[in-house]
This record gives C-alpha cells, structure tokens and sequence, in this order.
C-alpha cells in the first residue's frame, strides 16, 4: 500500500502532487561541490573537505566508479590486549564476550577510516536487513562470519547473498534454523521461513483473507519451513572444534513435497532428502515473483533517498530499479549505479532531507572534523578502546551495532510514518548534542583524550579572517544547506562574537596567526571557535544529510 | 482553524456503553488524590475528575505465551497433550477461579489477584489476527482492522482528542507536563498523533534534565519549501520539546520517592526499574495521562522452557519479572496515596499457537489474556478459558475484540464522551466492563501521610 504524504507535507506538497516528479533518467544539470558533497554524504562515513573537493573535480561518473570500486577484504579484527585475531578459532567461553566488544569496535573502525567506497554503508545496510544479534547469538566467530559475507557481497547478487544468508550460521542460530526438524511428528519452526518471506524478499503485503497476506500465506511460511528443515552449524560455542560450517543434516529433513498456494502459482517443490536442492527452488520461486524486485528497490531507497515512496516515485523510480534488478539477474550495483547518477537523485527535495543514522552521525562526524586517530593495526591498544567508546554512544543513540532491536532491523527504515524521524526524539537528540560537544571538548579513551584541532579546521578555510567565510565554508562541511542570512548574521555576532563587531574576530585572528605560539592569543581564537564549532552541530541543519 | 488548549467537557461510561454520569459521586472518592509528597493535584475541582486519571501501558514485546501464562486448568488434559514438552504440571499452577491458573513465577500477579486488584481479560484478539510481530504490533498500537492500515495511535488520537492543537501552544499552564511519556527510546506508533507524536520519550529523568541544559538550539527561522525543510521543522520542534519538557520532569521525579519495597535491585527486572521512575512521577505530581513501559523477549520460538523444569527458562523469567514488578508498583502507588488514579494494562502483539514446536518452543498465535491492575480495576477473569478444541488453523479463536477492553479504559476509566470514542477507535465496539464503580472501592490501606 502506498503512503500517502505526510501530514507534516500538507503545505509543501497538494494531496496527489509528487514530491519529486524526477526519475531514474540520468541526471543532466551541474556536477559541483554541491551535487558532490550530496552524493558522498548519502554513500560513504564523512565527507572532509578535501574529499568534496576531489569529487567535485571529477565527473560524476568517475565518483560512482570509485564507490563501486573492489576493495581487498579488511586485516581480521584482532584482541588488541594481544595483538592477535581469534577468528578461526575454537570458541573461548571466558573470552568471547569480550571478542564481541573488539569485533564491533573493529567494525567501527572500518566506518569510521573509510574514503570514498560504498562498501561499509552497504554492509550496514544489510546488517539492517538481515538483522543477527550477539544476545540471542553469542559467538562471535559467527557474527564475524556473517559480517564478512555481507562485506564479500556489498553491492552483489541480492538472490545468491539470500541463499547464503539462509544458511548463515548466525541465521541458523538467531532466527531458530538450526532447531528446525520436520522428520517423523516433529513440527518444523516457522521463525526463518516467515522472516525469509515477510522482510528478507517478497515483504508482507495487505491482509486479504485469513492467513493471506497477498504475497503470501501461512500455507507457505509452512511450506518454506519445511522445505529448510534439516539444516544446522558446526561448532556453536564449542570449544574443541573450530569449523562452524553450515551443513544438512538429512535425517532431520522433512521428505515429503512442500506444496505453495497460489501466491506461488501453487508450486510445488518436491521432497526427498536433497536439502540444498530444496533451498534453491525455494529462493529461486520467491524471485520469480516481481515483487520480490519491488520490495528489495524500496529498502535501497528508504536507505539512500528518503522514506516516503508516493506514487510518482513507485513509478518513476521503483518500477525501473525493480526491472534493472531483475534484468541484470538481481546484481546490485547496476541498480545503484543508475540511482546514484539519477535526475530523482539529485532533485533539490532530495538534498538533505534525511536524518542522519547514528553510526552515520558518530563515523561521518569523526571524519569530517578530521580528528586524528590511532592506526587500526599498529596502535590497535589505542584504537579499539576509542572505536568501544563510538560503538557505545551509537547504542545510546538507539544504533546498537550487531544487537538489533528485532529481526525488522531498525525501525527508522521500516515504521511508517515516521522513519528516519524515530532516531530522534528527546532523550537521543540532546544525547547527540553531548557527542558533538565531545568531540570539540576531548573524547577520552583509554587514557587519551580525542579532539578536533579547531585552528586547523580554519585554517583550511580560504579567508579564516573573515567570520562569515568561516562560517559558510564550515557549514558546507557541516550542513547540507544554510546557512540562510539571518543564521549566518546570528553565528557571526552571537555566537564566534557575542556583542562585538567583525573586526574583532579579524584583530583575534591575524594576532595569533602574527604570532601562533603565544598560548594566551592561541586559547582566545580556540575557545571562540570552538563555541562555534559546537553551537553549529547543535543545530537542527546538522541532523540532516 | 482554532486552538483550543483547555480540555473538552466528558462523561463516564460504564455497563456497556450505558451512560451515567456519576462524576459527582465520584469527586470526593476517586479524584481528590492526595500523594505522599501532601500537595492535592490542582487541576482535579476543576476539571471533574478523569483528567487526573492515568494510564500505565505495559507491552510485552515478541508475542506472550498466554498458556502458559493463564493456564485452562478445566481443560488440562488437552493443555497437555498439545504441548506436552512445554506444559506447566497441573500441581504446580497457581489457581485463580478453579478454571484457570497463572503460571508459577507469577506469584507477584496470584497476589493482587487475591486482593482484588487484578482483572485477566481471556482470549483478547480480532478478527483475522496477523502473525508477523510488526504488523500485528501496529494493529494493538493503532486499533485498526486487520485490513486498514492507519497512521497514528490509538492514544494518540485519544490525546489529541482532549488537547485539540498539541503541540502548539503547550506546554501551558493546564497542562505543563508532557500529554504522555514513554520510557524507553523510540517513540511508539501508539501514541503518534495526527500529525506529530503526542509523547515524550526519556530513559531517565536526571539524564534528561542535564543532557539538555545548557543548550541553546531550536531557533525559529525560515526554513525551505522543500521536503529537506519539512525535516528542519521535526527535529526544531524536538529540540523544543527537549528544552521545555526536561525541567518539569526533573521537578516531578525530585519531588517524590519510592516507597514500596518489593523493587528488586536496580539492573535486576527492567520492567520494574521503568515502573519505578513511573510511580515517582506520578506522585510527583505530573499531570501525564499515559505511560508506556516494555519487556521484551517474549517470541519464545524455541527453549521457552527447561526440559528437565518446565516450570522454568525464559518463559518463566519473564513472567516473573512482569509480575514482581507490576505487583511493586501497585504497591508503591498505594504507599504515595496515588493507587486510585492509576491503572495498568499489558498486552502483547499476539499470543502463541497452541501446540508447541519441536524446539521446546512455541510459533507466533492469535488470542492472548489481557491483565489490568490497579485498586480500581473490576477483579476477577472475563470471559472463559480459551476453548482448545475449537481452533482455527491451530490457533485459539477470539473472544473479545481488543478493542473492547479500549472502549472500557476510555469510558469508564478516562470518562470520554461519545465523540471522543468515535475520535479514538473510529468505530463502535461493545465496552467491556472493567473498572469498579465507586461503591465497589475496596478498603483503602492507610497510606503514610505527610502534609507538607
């Protein structure tokens, strides 16, 4: 069912009236800092000044090309206490939850180091979409895997990364496969087979009927459950064997035929003790289904664009995608290619009018402040204790990495109508405002302290002498817009200034940079801007991407 | 279109749908509260009554076991031969009515029931349940059929019902406080209102206050004509709302202190550590209609029990962390002199299906029991034990819509007039009947006063 605007539209946009008429034709109009600050804002951690003025110097084909661009998998996370991975080994229960804390941090890590490549975003994204968490999964090693095999398929093939997750050990183990028996009475668990339908592929449609959910019915979250009866993992918390390879455990298996309705066109896929076989019909019939395409387009959207979909944008935007991903045999990358250089895309209804996640919040204002970190490998004692510190505030900020809220991921992408708006409300956006402040005022980590260096964040400005450019060029790194006249006038004289004339901050300026190592001239242009720096992103402009 | 930011005129409803207006009689009973901390809640002369009445919510997320929560001790053997390798011995059940029985952890719940502060509503769901956990979480939140998709909450409606405009104009001087408060961290669908949430949500009290001290964002400058503007406006008024709400809770929770006993250890049931900062802020004198409280944990698909105890594991864990906690808190009220405004409901998205799966678990079900708590809630079970011989799809049928039990809180325990109802549910559902009238007051416990 499409949404109509929401209520908060009425005003902007008549009742009817698309809220961008645009599609998915390639975008004709100017490719400069603007367009390419938008685009690096949606698709990677950041951006910094230097990497919105290298996009703007390269075509638009050429930025895509670069977040597209194969990268080698990552160095494994390891124990920073011993420099040591313990990926491939036996589980080690004394030690484990403390590899989960080094295996999110690790993660972290990557986002928040990361340049111009799509890949981490689009790992998130699938972590969003095939949700597994440590408290009903807790193995690291298993949560590493599945991590990794997101990582390996980034922007792949969306109906094999499906097979593969089917069979995930961590899926197996948090949404009940491996329990799954359908032999002799036993009656299969319906957990996977319902998710697997319901928010994996095809999505629930209206209720039409008993147990008829259009695109399905419990006749087929039966079927499909009985259909993967019989697979389980190696090696769950066990500590004497350290393969945990998925594998098909044929005398648990459900031999009989898996009959569909018709939503299916009542397929059948008949029985016997092929469990792989059985697996492959079953994705392959949900793909068969146009919808599946449709509903896959729709969550790349609502992670990329915005979360309202209105009809114009279901025909113009979701319909080709959903055939480009059918036509390109589910490969993703064609798909976003074609978004990402889309006239929808870069329509000024599109520009900063999302609310920035948390992780992005957290990794991509670590980056565009340029904060110096300790190296992942060489100083990883430095390192993950910091990334530890980032992963907790996402948690408070309602982004627990690897501990989902629930098998839907996270409701900002799913629960209408208010999306991307349920990150903030009173308790998380005062907390956000403490985050940002941290980052000016010290962010201690294991006996360091972590800040942004604002004298050189004005010095990269290209007249730091003169307030209003200060600003403005900080607000592009800062802000998707703005700032408009009057903010600009009001962060000039009540917040850099308070109460003083321009040629205050130009005395300030020019008679510390006449005479940098003077610590009292120094801490006068610092303290100011950094009140400056911290006001700004506290700023409603500040939350938006 | 004109504000109005005083309350509307309303009236009880009690007996099926049967119109009485009893406020009078009811004043010096029910709303005259005087809360430990000594000051009477100012606004009770004036507005007769329900509008210092409040709410507690409490969800049990992942779809409760009803079961094995209330037990159909009538109809045990075929309890027990459905779900042989999860059931609850029938000598270890605690029996309420002779019918039915409640789980063993929940001895906290056996307690109010014994003392008349328990209502178990059987068999609550509605036509044509949905099994997925989101969708049929958006039904209970929002009252809809299971074909209607509908955008805001049920008590959202309700609120904006009673403070027609919110948020513009509020916080003021009838209403300071938030219209509902939720905590947690993510706003729930329940309480979105036309247009905008009508909750607030914090995880602390002290936390909120000192996180937004200090701040001084908002601001209210022009924004574009475009969506990206439209999303300017949500998080300024967030902002505001941080602003202005944080002091007014902070001065609530400082005013007023637990009293009960039966809280375990703080960290040990998170449930009764939400249920404490409830209490606190109630007796503090907020003017809050609803509170919304969670557990989570319930979708129990597989080792809901211990094999070798069935009368252990997670399922039992929860239920006796929902019942310590709910009885707590009932106890706390009566100690601050508040229990008489106050009542509670659980519910959960949906029960679960009545044979049990191969994992010592259950799959996602349709009918669910239904708790009130609270003095005023009419004791007893409504209804029979779910009929486990006559399911549908192997799950139990409905008895009552959970609308019903809606209709009853809004009438006989907010006191809403027909167009508030008709604002609220959107259509008619027969009112159950499940609030005590005024004469049926037990004996009030002597609370410790303390004018101040």
């Amino acid at each position: 069912m499409r949404p109509k605007h929401h209520p908060d539209m009425n005003g902007v946009f008549q009742a009817g009236e698309p809220r961008v008429p645009a599609g998915l034709e390639p975008y004709q109009g100017p490719w400069n800092a603007q367009t390419a600050a938008h685009l690096l804002r949606r698709t990677i951690f950041g951006p910094t000044k230097s990497e919105i003025a290298f996009a703007a110097s390269r075509s638009l084909e050429g930025v895509i090309a670069q977040l597209f661009q194969e990268q080698p998998p990552p160095p494994l996370p390891v124990d920073p206490t011993t420099g040591l991975t313990w990926i491939g080994n036996v589980f080690d229960s004394a030690s484990d939850s403390r590899y989960q804390g080094y295996l999110k941090s690790w993660w972290m890590g990557l986002m928040a180091t990361q340049g111009i490549s799509l890949r981490e975003r689009m790992v998130l994204f699938w972590h969003n979409h095939f949700p597994t968490g440590y408290q009903t999964v807790p193995d690291s090693r298993f949560l590493y895997r599945q991590n990794a095999l997101f990582r390996s398929f980034a922007f792949g093939n969306i109906k094999e990364l499906v097979k593969a997750v089917t069979v995930d050990p961590a899926m197996l183990y948090y949404l009940n496969g491996y329990r799954n028996r359908g032999d002799g009475n036993n009656t299969p668990d319906e957990n996977y087979g319902r998710e697997l339908q319901e928010l994996f592929t095809i999505g629930k449609g209206p209720q039409i009927g008993p147990g008829d959910y259009t695109h399905y019915t419990e006749q087929d979250v039966k079927a499909a459950a009985h259909a993967l009866t019989g697979w389980r993992a190696k090696g769950y918390r066990i500590p004497d064997d350290p393969n945990i390879d998925p594998y098909f455990w044929q005398q648990w298996h459900d031999t009989k035929d898996k009959v569909f309705s018709e939503a299916y066109q009542n397929t059948v896929i008949s029985g016997g003790s092929d469990g792989a076989r059985e697996l492959n019909d079953l994705i392959e019939m949900i793909f068969r289904q146009p919808e599946t395409a449709r509903f896959l387009c729709r969550k790349l959207y609502r992670w990329f664009v915005y979360y309202e979909i209105d009809a114009a944008a279901e025909e113009n935007v979701i319909t080709p995608m959903a055939d480009l991903l059918r036509g390109n045999n589910y490969e993703v990358r064609p798909v976003l290619e074609a978004l990402f250089r889309s006239s929808h895309f870069y329509d000024v209804n599109n520009i900063g009018c999302m609310i920035r996640n948390p992780i992005d919040l957290i990794a991509g204002t670590l980056r565009r402040l340029e904060i110096p970190l300790p190296a992942p490998e060489s100083q990883a004692a430095a390192f993950y204790p910091l990334m530890a510190s980032l992963v907790n505030t996402a948690a408070t900020l309602q982004m627990n990495l690897m501990e989902p809220p629930d098998v839907a991921g996270w409701p900002a992408y799913y629960l209408s109508p208010e999306f991307h708006r349920l990150w903030l409300n009173t308790i998380t956006l005062p907390s956000r405002w403490a985050y940002t402040d941290s980052l000016v005022n010290g962010l201690r980590a294991a006996g360091s302290t972590y800040a942004v260096d604002v004298i050189a964040m004005a010095k990269q400005v290209s007249v730091p002498v003169e307030p209003k450019v200060l600003i403005s060029e900080w607000a592009q790194i800062l802000f998707p817009f703005g700032p408009t006249a009057d903010q600009l006038e009001y962060l000039d004289r009540s917040v850099l200034i308070p109460g003083l004339p321009d040629y205050e901050w130009t005395q300030y300026w020019a008679s510390y940079v006449a005479d940098p190592n003077n610590t009292q001239k120094r801490s006068a242009v610092t303290t100011r801007l950094a009140a400056l720096l911290k006001f700004m992103m506290r700023m409603a402009e500040f939350e938006l991407s | 279109m004109s504000r109005q930011a005083t309350p509307r005129g309303r009236f009880f409803w009690v007996n099926a749908m049967k119109r009485r207006d009893f406020l009078k009689s009811a004043v010096p009973l029910m709303a005259v509260p005087f809360c430990l901390e000594g000051f009477p809640l100012a606004s009770s002369a004036a507005t007769g009554g329900a509008l210092d009445r409040v709410l507690v919510v409490v969800q049990l997320s992942g779809g409760n076991d009803g079961l094995n929560t209330v037990i159909p001790l009538d109809q045990y053997a075929a309890y027990n031969s459905l779900r042989s390798n999860i059931s609850i011995p029938q000598d270890q059940v605690l029996p309420l009515d002779g019918v039915a029985g409640l789980h063993p952890a929940m001895t906290g719940m056996k307690i109010l029931y014994d003392s008349g502060k328990l209502c178990i509503v059987q068999g609550v769901t509605y036509p044509n349940p949905n099994l997925s956990h989101f969708r049929a979480t958006d039904i209970w939140l929002t009252a809809a059929d299971y074909n209607q998709e509908l955008h805001s909450g049920w008590l959202g409606r309700y609120l904006i019902y009673e403070w027609p405009g919110y948020p513009e104009g509020f916080p003021n001087a009838a209403m300071p406080d938030p219209l509902a408060l939720q905590i947690g961290s993510v706003a729930s669908l329940g309480f979105q209102g036309p247009a905008q949430s009508t909750a607030i949500t914090i995880q602390n009290p002290n936390t909120f206050y000192s996180l937004v001290s200090g701040s001084s964002s908002g601001g209210q400058d022009e924004v574009p004509p475009t969506t990206a503007g439209l999303e300017l406006l949500y998080v300024r008024r967030v902002a505001d709302q941080s602003m202005s709400y944080a002091s007014q809770v902070k001065k609530a929770a400082d005013r007023a202190q637990n009293r009960s006993t039966l809280y375990p250890a703080a960290g040990q049931n998170t449930l009764a550590d939400q249920l404490k900062i409830v209490a606190r802020l109630i007796a503090g004198g907020m003017k809050t209609r609803v509170y919304l409280v969670n557990l989570g944990g319930f979708d129990t698909h597989s080792n809901q029990v211990v094999a070798a105890d069935r009368t252990t594991g997670t399922h039992a864990a929860l239920l006796g962390k929902l019942a310590g906690a709910v009885r707590a808190f009932v106890d706390d009220l009566e100690l601050l002199g508040c229990d008489h405004r106050v009542i509670g409901m659980t519910f959960s998205e949906f029960g679960r299906r009545v044979a049990s799966n191969a994992s010592l678990g259950t799959d996602h079900g349709t009918a669910e029991p239904v708790f009130l708590f609270g003095t005023m809630v009419r004791p007893g079970v409504v209804g029979a034990t779910p009929d486990l011989l006559d399911l549908s799809g192997g799950n139990l049928k409905m008895q009552f819509d959970f609308r019903s039990v809606y209709a009853a809180i809004l009438g006989q325990w907010f006191g809403v007039d027909q167009a508030g109802m008709d604002a609220t549910l959107l259509r008619g559902f027969p009112s159950l009947n499940l609030i005590r009238l005024p004469r049926q007051l037990p004996r009030r416990r002597p609370a410790v006063q303390r004018i101040l």
